[in-house]
């Protein structure tokens, strides 16, 4: 179908706002200027998304630039069946396993990280530590945080297919239906993958 | 109730995906039940945990202005300017090798012109007729190199007369050779005027074979292959040759020769 005519028959509406629809079609019809847009809108969803699924990581620019340049080349295939923010959640999770691999087969090969790490001061990012409460406890705060990596070590270490579904639904809180078409599997499996993802990091951290 | 069940609801409960049916009798049995409500409990704090992520703020022009020149870079022409310069140069490069590769390769073949090549002493000597008691000495050497240390080693009286005696007569291999001095050549390696590279034929006996098999042990710095018999190899030592066979046993010794080097 011709974007142009998607666009009229509100197509890209169904899952998005107007200005999302508008900014889709702009960038499916080559428009730089309309990508740039659409990364400053969509620059740091990405870079969390990139941030939960891969853990603390030194190439988390690189990874993300690769998904943006991904985003650019598979924009006009976008056909509105999900929102924008599903199907770059797709194509993130997607290259984020892709990485992972090769990350991994690098480290099993050479033992070594392959990485390009650059100076804070060149970075295009920082990581915030989420704020203490108002009723902040220091040493309540420093346990809840040493249980916090726990269990965070426990999720980065489960298999793909649970970890993944697990920070879809905890840290990013989606639907069982977003989930389940960003995923291209039946709400029946969502439901019992999370169910058994939180059963494996219970008792990988005793909870 | 099914353990299953409750478990379902537990988890769809938590993520606000449960029906109204389920939830009503739900909470009605986590009423009733204080295990139940601590499993909640538990299930709740673990994605409030994991809920308690750090996040990421992103310079807003900075990484904007990194995927622009990035993607500028990747829908740069194939063929710019600059990567058709690179382009030339390798396939110069590659131009340059093969020819060079091609030029070795013919002056080695060139060099190797009217002589034999190591491959083929033992094939030339298919074509020559079986004689009896014959020794075949595979010298590993070049004939010139071969012939020019044996006169020598005779004129420097290291090998005696009777031992290149039968080749001054049968042969015709020094026919011709003259001194290469100008090549300031210490060993006066000799010129000759023909090639030898044909296997060279000689009727005598035991002793000298040994002599002339000891040669070419001394300049192929190895122990030469012996044919007793055409593709019979033995690997009797030379010193105990004659002493085996006797020192006057006539038999034929053919010498086989290298490429020249």
């Amino acid at each position: 179908m011709p974007v142009i005519s998607a666009y009229m028959n509100g197509t890209y509406l169904e899952y998005n706002s107007a200005e999302v629809s508008d900014l889709i079609v702009r960038c499916q019809s080559g428009n730089r200027h309309a990508f740039d847009e659409l990364v400053s809108r969509y620059q740091r969803y990405v870079f969390n998304l990139i941030y939960q699924h891969l853990g603390r990581t030194d190439d988390l620019e690189d990874v993300a630039q690769e998904v943006f340049l991904r985003i650019y080349k598979f924009i006009r295939k976008y056909r509105g069946n999900a929102s924008l923010e599903s199907w770059i959640y797709k194509i993130v999770l997607n290259y984020c396993r892709t990485h992972a691999r090769r990350r991994s087969t690098w480290q099993r090969i050479f033992g070594i990280q392959a990485s390009s790490a650059r100076a804070d001061d060149e970075r295009s990012y920082e990581v915030l530590d989420t704020l203490p409460s108002e009723t902040y406890d220091p040493a309540k705060t420093v346990e809840q945080r040493r249980v916090a990596e726990d269990i965070l070590d426990a999720v980065h270490s489960l298999p793909d297919i649970y970890r993944d579904i697990l920070i879809m639904r905890e840290v990013n809180e989606l639907s069982y239906e977003e989930i389940a078409q960003i995923l291209t599997i039946s709400i029946g499996t969502v439901k019992s993958r999370i169910s058994r993802a939180r059963d494996l990091v219970r008792a990988k951290v005793k909870l | 109730m099914n353990r299953s069940l409750v478990k379902r609801w537990l988890n769809e409960y938590l993520d606000g995906e449960i029906g109204l049916a389920d939830k009503a009798e739900l909470e009605r049995l986590m009423a009733e039940n204080p295990q139940l409500r601590e499993e909640y409990q538990r299930l709740r704090q673990l994605g409030l945990m994991l809920g308690n992520q750090p996040e990421i703020s992103v310079h807003p022009s900075r990484f904007r202005a990194r995927v622009s020149d990035a993607l500028e870079e990747a829908q740069r022409p194939l063929f710019s300017p600059q990567r058709a310069f690179a382009l030339a140069m390798v396939v110069a490069l590659i131009v340059i090798g093969l020819s060079m590769s091609m030029l070795v390769y013919q002056q080695g073949m060139l060099g190797r012109s009217g002589t034999v090549s190591e491959a083929q002493p033992r094939a030339s000597l298919a074509a020559m007729p079986e004689q009896g008691h014959s020794l075949v000495i595979e010298t590993g050497v070049g004939a010139e190199r071969y012939f020019s240390r044996l006169l020598l080693s005779n004129q420097l009286g290291l090998i005696e007369a009777s031992t290149i005696e039968p080749i001054l007569s049968q042969t015709r291999v020094y026919e011709g050779a003259v001194c290469n001095s100008a090549a300031n050549d210490p060993l006066f390696n000799l010129h000759f005027q023909r090639s030898l590279g044909q296997p060279v034929s000689i009727k005598t006996n035991a002793h000298v074979a040994r002599s002339l098999g000891l040669l070419a042990q001394e300049l192929s710095g190895r122990m030469p292959t012996l044919m007793v018999r055409s593709g019979e190899t033995s690997s009797m030592p030379l010193e105990q040759f004659s002493s085996v066979y006797g020192e006057d046993r006539k038999m034929t010794v053919v010498l086989l020769f290298n490429a020249q080097h």
